[in-house]
């Protein structure tokens, strides 16, 4: 697949890369709809699991994400954590992480938002998965790991993920 | 090696390493298999190793670069290394960063075996 660069655009910093397209903006994202359910954790490896399996269970027992689904959410909200604490947070464990669970319902979407307390990131400091030395690298695949399963943005400089994808059923979310 | 993240079993010349966890998704028990494998080329030149993957169910990007970085130094000191029983659940994280490209990837350990000992002929 051919690469393709976007211009950049005031106030954002789109880049697009075959399929692989990093949206990082620096202002705050657009209303996400209603915050349903929200912790914030110490900036440590360890707190990470709990946290994942609460968040997990919130989005298959409200139907938002099909059970055969489970994998690939484990897997992108695992490395969205991961990336907030490891390079965000930059492993210090003083720092917290923010991380909400929202539903659209006249859009059916649901959005997980995992924020850190780093000053960001710039698009350029991201591999490029699609070249042709990406598979010899030792890092840079989280990205592209999540967006082929979610729509994934950043903002706040790139300290707010904002994953995004549309409710699988059970549109008003009521959790059985 | 903490026996819960690893088991490694020989089998003639050729090491054959279990990774045990379920969820391969904490970058430290991620580190310390790497380092172990790692120690393991350097004290064995020439290396053949199998990383059976048989109960793994989830891993992250974090194993996966992991893995490149074994891949290198192994070939590099001229050694073999295969990955096997890559779960339906994992095997399109394998396809999607296109390391089922460069790395071998087999059914089980038996048929990793095979592929190193032919390899080895």
């Amino acid at each position: 697949m051919t690469s393709k660069r976007l211009t950049a655009q005031r106030g954002t910093e789109p880049i697009a890369r075959g399929r692989v397209r990093i949206l990082l903006h620096p202002g705050e994202p657009p209303p996400l709809g209603t915050c349903v359910w929200r912790q914030r954790i110490a900036s440590r490896l360890d707190a990470k699991e709990d946290v994942l399996d609460q968040l997990t269970s919130e989005l298959l027992d409200r139907g938002w994400v099909a059970g055969t689904d489970r994998s690939w959410l484990q897997l992108c909200l695992d490395e969205a954590l991961t990336n907030a604490i490891l390079h965000g947070n930059e492993g210090d464990p003083g720092l917290v992480v923010d991380i909400g669970l929202f539903h659209d319902p006249p859009r059916r979407t649901w959005t997980v938002t995992v924020l850190d307390q780093g000053c960001g990131f710039a698009v350029s400091d991201v591999p490029d998965p699609n070249d042709a030395a990406a598979p010899l690298r030792e890092h840079g695949r989280g990205v592209l790991l999540m967006r082929q399963w979610c729509e994934l943005s950043y903002y706040l400089g790139g300290a707010l993920a904002v994953l995004a994808k549309r409710c699988a059923r059970n549109r008003q979310g009521v959790k059985p | 090696m903490s026996q819960e993240l690893l088991f490694i079993r020989p089998y003639k010349d050729i090491h054959i390493a279990t990774i045990l966890p379920e969820r391969l998704t904490d970058p430290l028990a991620i580190n310390r298999i790497g380092e172990h494998l790692i120690q393991l080329n350097e004290v064995n030149p020439g290396l053949r190793l199998v990383i059976d993957l048989t109960r793994v169910t989830a891993l992250s990007s974090g194993f996966l670069g992991k893995l490149v970085a074994l891949h290198k130094v192994i070939t590099r000191d001229k050694g073999r290394l295969v990955v096997a029983g890559v779960q339906p659940t994992v095997k399109p994280v394998f396809q999607l960063t296109q390391l089922d490209k460069l790395l071998m990837l087999r059914k089980d350990p038996d048929a990793a075996i095979r592929t190193l000992e032919f390899k080895h002929r």
